[in-house]
């Protein structure tokens, strides 16, 4: 079965957004992007662009560049809204026969449902180029004030795009779909939407398998946009004032402010100055001229302070104003908030919102985003994907099996979705050790006993051979209800032990905080106190290594280098069992440097005997 | 009767087996469907994964480097200003273009602009329009330089076009 598309045709910019594997992903558009341009244009040379193409034309070409058509999708042409929009739209509109609008692109004049299908229609087109298959049905957002009119014209916009339109959704549904927020029954959630052009309130109400929405409000001409001028015109004034010169005439200086003012208030989201720094911006009689100017957050924050607080006022107007023009509710009957939009990103805007509803608005999810991220989740319920998708459990905590020095060697990390096996192959720490203990512990400390012992056991039978050589291959299997099967096995004899244990997921809340609070309070100590067992379990090895090597090598070295050798491992002998780690991982390099003549000295000893063959006559 | 109440408590016995082994064949193809939409899911995002991973390493430098492009902008804004012929600026040339073959191994790559060429919206924005003798729609003037990623338009070419009605040679295009 071919995907449902989600889109969210934006008056601004759209997106469009799949489920797969339960999840909702955005697709990016033919240029690259996650977002497209809800712009359409007719060019100089004839040529019908749509998105980001469209917009870079727009200056040159006002007349044939059709942007925010959705604030005429739907309505009659006396409706007050379009007579307002008239007055600013660059393009021409005028009355349908049947009432509606038509607008004027090229030499034809279309509505504005062909014009909103152009959009679609190239969504659907990269969607198909992105996922290699066809796409015929979608599920299209609109604002929840919508009325039956501007949702059948959206459909159709749809139709005409070659959609089977599955479902008109609201915007805040959409949003509230994305945070999981449907099964959350008798909740209140306001979302608010503060997008490029609009600002939009719903609230909403979940009930029995429905989203109903109680109330709307916002201001259908305020928008990020109006914070990108605002700094702009702040920055123009400021260098008038302080250069004495007026840069407001100068379109290309204008551009390269407007540029440098959107970044600086995307940057400012997350620091607190930002410096604005366009070399030769201008020059007059005396020179060049350049733009340096420090912006603060506390200057932005100012700058565009009304429009936060009139934000504030009709989110308070929608909640608690009664029916028809509110929820009539008190603010404190809402239990969630969503933040929509890229303008949401302001933290004096995340901040005006928790002062308000005393508590903090959902905004893990994209703002940009997120409601093409709804609109692809209601679109999975349609086709059936979200409905059949399990449950998957994780593991709360680290599942470990103790190893040498007492450390806990992770077999599954924390936070591993299960079902899931692991297997790891471990030897024996002693010559001739004929069984190990398998010790299964849970926790994030590294030392094993700092965690709760699940279970251990032991695998005996294991034929004497010397350190290192045995190969025991431990599993760890976490079936999908939790139970963990632990089980050893001595690959030379092929004897092997099991346990299982029960439900190793459920431990309750306080005991997985606890320990993982423990974890990270113990953290340094704990580092410390590995770092010394490893460099401990690194001397035993070097000794042991080292005294085989002696051992091996036999006559192949010279005397002294023995008796360097024999120093050095009584040296990490005597140390070696202490808690100075920097004692000991100074003897233990000195003899890992003392260990390396071994094989020079056999070489050089090979050396000199293959120049004593090589010096003897030849017979040829 | 004692043979027919038997035979029906054996048909009742078949319904009844009947219908859990029905049961049982949709909860097991349910399931058959639910594992291969897994298996599925989990070797196209392996397939996603690969290609995201692709695009990443071709284009993990695409916000320094747009960040960078301002910088070359605002160098090449200073070098017009210069004197010509002066050494300084000759110097200036010279660091400039170390700056651009440096960029140019990470594969970014200037957009060639040429007056008198069509206005292409694919890798230019026309930010203004003048009256010219020239045909309408063509490029005047590149009034920031523009730059390919590994091929992809990390920044258009801002441009002036010239002014004035579609010509008819255009329009027969359509």
């Amino acid at each position: 079965m071919s995907k449902i598309l989600g889109i969210d045709l934006g008056t601004t910019n759209s997106a469009m957004a799949i489920t797969e594997g339960g999840e909702p992903k955005i697709l990016e558009n033919n240029e690259g992007n996650r977002t497209t341009a809800s712009i359409v244009a007719v060019s100089k040379s004839n040529e019908r662009l749509v998105g980001l193409l469209a917009k870079r034309q727009g200056v040159v070409n006002p007349k044939n560049t059709i942007f925010s058509v959705k604030r005429l999708i739907g309505r009659k042409f006396d409706d007050s809204e379009v007579q307002k929009d008239k007055k600013w739209l660059s393009y021409d509109i005028r009355k349908s026969t049947a009432g509606g609008v038509e607008v004027k692109m090229g030499d034809k004049w279309q509505t504005p449902e062909e014009i909103s299908a152009m959009i679609l229609q190239k969504l659907k087109l990269d969607a198909e180029a992105k996922l290699g298959e066809k796409i015929d049905e979608a599920v299209i957002t609109v604002p929840a004030y919508f009325d039956d009119s501007q949702r059948q014209a959206t459909k159709n916009a749809g139709e005409i795009a070659g959609f089977k339109v599955k479902r008109i959704l609201n915007e805040p549904t959409a949003a509230a779909l994305a945070y999981g927020m449907n099964k959350q029954k008798n909740e209140k959630i306001v979302v608010y939407d503060f997008g490029g052009g609009t600002f939009d309130i719903s609230i909403l109400e979940v009930g029995d398998d429905t989203v109903e929405v109680k109330a709307t409000g916002g201001d259908t001409h305020l928008g990020g946009d109006d914070f990108d001028k605002r700094i702009i015109e702040y920055l123009v004034s400021e260098y008038k004032s302080r250069e004495g010169v007026d840069i407001s005439g100068d379109s290309l200086a204008i551009q390269r402010l407007k540029e440098s003012a959107e970044r600086a208030k995307h940057e400012l989201s997350t620091t607190m100055e930002t410096e604005i720094n366009l070399p030769y911006i201008t020059s007059d009689a005396n020179g060049p001229k350049h733009f340096l100017m420090k912006l603060t957050r506390a200057k932005l924050e100012d700058l565009v302070k009304d429009f936060i607080e009139k934000s504030i006022e009709l989110v308070k107007e929608a909640v608690t104003e009664a029916p028809p023009k509110g929820a009539g509710l008190k603010i404190s009957d809402i239990n969630e908030i969503v933040l929509v939009g890229g303008q949401t990103r302001m933290p004096a805007i995340q901040e005006a919102v928790k002062k308000l509803f005393g508590k903090e608005a959902h905004k893990g999810i994209n703002p940009d985003e997120v409601v093409a991220d709804g609109a692809a989740v209601q679109a999975g319920i349609l086709q059936g994907d979200v409905k059949d998708i399990l449950l998957l459990d994780v593991t709360p905590l680290t599942l470990s099996i103790e190893t040498l020095g007492g450390v806990a060697t992770p077999m599954i990390q924390k936070n591993t979705t299960v079902p899931t096996a692991k297997t790891q192959v471990f030897s024996t720490a002693a010559d001739n050790q004929t069984s190990v203990e398998i010790h299964i512990g849970q926790g994030e400390r590294p030392m094993m006993t700092d965690n709760k012992t699940l279970a251990r056991f032991i695998l005996d039978g294991i034929p004497p051979s010397p350190r290192g050589v045995p190969q025991v291959e431990v599993t760890f299997d976490i079936d999908a209800n939790g139970i963990l099967s632990v089980s050893a096995k001595d690959k030379a004899s092929g004897k092997s032990q099991s346990v299982k244990i029960e439900a190793t997921t459920s431990l309750n809340k306080e005991e997985i905080e606890k320990l993982k609070n423990e974890a990270a309070q113990h953290a340094t100590e704990d580092t410390e106190k590995r770092e010394l067992i490893e460099i401990k379990n690194q001397a035993e090895s070097i000794v042991y290594l080292a005294e085989k090597s002696i051992k091996d090598a036999g006559e192949k070295i010279t005397a002294e280098l023995k008796d360097n050798l024999n120093k050095k491992i009584e040296e990490v002998k005597a140390v070696k069992d202490g808690n100075d780690k920097e004692a000991i991982k100074k003897v233990v390099d000195e003899l890992s440097a003392h260990l390396q003549k071994i094989g020079e000295g056999m070489y050089n000893k090979k050396d000199d005997n293959q120049r004593t063959d090589d010096a003897q006559p030849s017979n040829n | 009767m004692a043979e027919e109440q038997q035979q029906n408590q054996q048909n009742n016995e078949i319904e009844e087996l009947k219908k859990k082994m029905e049961q049982c064949e949709k909860t097991r193809d349910e399931y058959l469907d639910g594992w291969k939409r897994a298996k599925a899911d989990l070797i196209n995002y392996k397939k996603d994964e690969t290609q995201r991973m692709e695009q990443f390493f071709k284009f993990s430098n695409e916000q320094i480097l747009s960040e960078f492009i301002a910088v070359l902008d605002s160098l090449e804004m200073g070098l017009k200003m210069m004197k010509k012929d002066d050494m300084e600026q000759t110097g200036m040339n010279i660091i400039k273009g170390q700056i651009e073959d440096l960029l140019k191994r990470y594969g970014l790559e200037k957009i060639k602009i040429q007056a008198g060429e069509i206005f292409d919206p694919k890798n230019q924005e026309a930010v203004s329009e003048e009256e010219s003798e020239k045909p309408v729609n063509t490029i005047i003037e590149e009034i920031s330089a523009g730059y390919f990623l590994n091929g992809k338009v990390l920044r258009p070419a801002k441009i002036k076009i010239a002014k004035g009605q579609p010509n008819e040679n255009l329009e027969s295009k359509i």
